[in-house]
């Protein structure tokens, strides 16, 4: 680092050291403050809307919602079941595959590049044929290792 | 709990605004981001450890910014903070307002979690442990991350110079 | 009015009942001692350039279609629970990219990961990692950084690793747009 960038440094420190957390502004304020009594009215209205399911009789008019959930209900129990994937989802999973094999084949090629630049290619061999046993090295990457 | 709650309002409102204020830059989508993250604290008040309070306040409210951010409209204008009708130059002779302007408008432009990063530790002063809390980073990361920042900060503004 | 709530309501239901199965099997993974959690990488480097996670019932599935050409494929995918792949760009920061890759390693480590291979040079950074309960392995994870990009892989479920690189071969295909791959 030359003079010129330590001083930049020195005036950024100085700099970050004065930004001051600014004042929220009347606005602000003034609806937070607001939010306790505008939220406890909310649960309020909650309440009282279902309030009428501890009523005596009520209204027929009043239980169409209800039976209007009933078919949502069946809906969702459908929904709930483990969908049957299908063949597109199936052909998708497959290319999917394809590529999480071939990124861990191009990670599994560029490890043995490495080990072969550090160790030379005859030790090499002898590293990696029991790394092998336990590291997903394909044919192909061993292949074009060698040539 | 009303008073509890507005005890909080007074004393963290000022700092989630400026995170809101240095993620959103437009002023009313800031205030709109910190009623949501005051409204989250109402309801969770109960489950929330008081002596954390504050980091799970600035995390609520940066992930509503970033929540924002994401559902933006890449061509929407927005209102520049304290945007300095300066023409950039030369680092040396400006006036400290000016560098103080150049400086926001640079830690605006740094990318998550840069910028989240500079606006708590450098301007809100948290602990490098209120940061990591925020942030869900662990301390080294956020010792290495916020010296990435300073280093990101120091060649934007370096870029200034003849 | 009264109708549109309900309306507004049942839609609402619906799209989180449609969530709800994919959801539930990333989810479901995460009971694996084999999984790995990758959220901490999108708080870094955004949203990832690929993303895969297949689960459980697809590998089933995609095995057994498989089953009279590749019997070792089928074999394999029985005892598979997962397969997930984050890729992100690191945008030229790849020292970022690097130093995530060793908090996570550490995490592994401390959390009974085996390390199989280190790599540390210049331009790229590569560790594997596997998961062995019992001598079985139960999940690899694979983390390599380079230049331009991070990939992270995580396979969960009891993994002969001789089976997965003779099958990984029969599915290998041409991401880089080279040509140079094999043909099935």
């Amino acid at each position: 680092m030359n003079q010129d960038d330590k001083t930049l440094d020195t005036q950024i420190d100085r700099m970050l050291e004065q930004l001051t957390i600014e004042k929220a502004p009347a606005s602000l304020s003034a609806r937070l403050h607001r939010i306790p009594d505008e939220e406890s009215r909310k649960e309020r209205k909650k309440e009282s809307r279902w309030s009428w399911l501890k009523l005596g009789p009520v209204p027929r008019w009043a239980l169409a919602p209800a039976f209007a959930a009933v078919p949502l209900l069946v809906i969702a129990v459908f929904l709930l079941q483990p969908k049957e994937p299908s063949a597109a989802d199936i052909e998708q999973a497959r290319q999917d595959l394809s590529v999480a094999f071939t990124y861990l084949d191009k990670v599994g090629l560029r490890t043995g590049n490495e080990i072969h630049h550090v160790l030379g290619a005859e030790l090499r061999r002898s590293v990696k044929g029991p790394l092998s046993e336990h590291i997903p090295f394909t044919e192909q990457s061993l292949k074009e290792e060698t040539t | 709990m009303s008073r509890v709650f507005r005890k909080w309002v007074d004393e963290y409102q000022d700092q989630a605004w400026t995170l809101a204020r240095y993620l959103l830059r437009d002023p009313s989508e800031a205030e709109d981001a910190c009623q949501e993250a005051f409204v989250k604290l109402w309801h969770n008040q109960d489950s929330i450890d008081p002596d954390k309070i504050r980091p799970w306040l600035m995390k609520v409210t940066r992930n509503g910014c970033l929540d924002r951010l994401r559902r933006r409209h890449p061509t929407e204008e927005l209102q520049e903070w304290h945007q300095p009708d300066v023409v950039p130059g030369p680092m040396q002779g400006m006036h400290q307002q000016e560098l103080g302007s150049r400086l926001k408008a640079t830690i605006n432009g740094l990318k998550e979690p840069y910028r989240s990063l500079v606006v708590l530790r450098d301007v809100h002063q948290h602990s490098y442990e209120e940061v990591g809390a925020v942030l869900e980073l662990n301390l080294s990361q956020v010792k290495t991350y916020l010296h990435r920042a300073r280093k990101q900060l120091r060649e934007q503004l370096a870029e200034v110079r003849p | 009015m009264k109708h549109s709530i309900i309306k507004k309501m049942a839609a609402a239901c619906l799209t989180a009942l449609i969530a709800l199965p994919v959801m539930a099997q990333e989810d479901a993974l995460k009971e694996f001692p084999g999984y790995v959690d990758f959220g901490a990488l999108s708080t870094v480097f955004g949203e990832p350039t690929v993303q895969i996670s297949v689960g459980e019932s697809l590998l089933g599935l995609v095995g057994s279609l498989s089953a009279s050409e590749d019997p070792e494929a089928a074999e394999l995918f029985k005892r598979l629970n997962g397969v997930r792949v984050n890729v992100f760009e690191t945008d030229g920061m790849a020292d970022g990219a690097i130093d995530l890759v060793k908090d996570v390693s550490s995490s592994l480590s401390s959390r009974g990961w085996e390390s199989v291979v280190t790599v540390n040079s210049d331009d790229e950074q590569v560790r594997i990692f596997m998961m062995i309960i019992d001598g079985q392995v139960e999940g690899i994870t694979v983390m390599a950084v380079e230049e331009t990009e991070a990939v992270f892989v995580n396979v969960i479920g009891s993994i002969n690793p001789e089976e997965l690189g003779k099958v990984m071969e029969n599915f290998d295909i041409d991401i880089n747009g080279n040509g140079d791959h094999e043909a099935e």
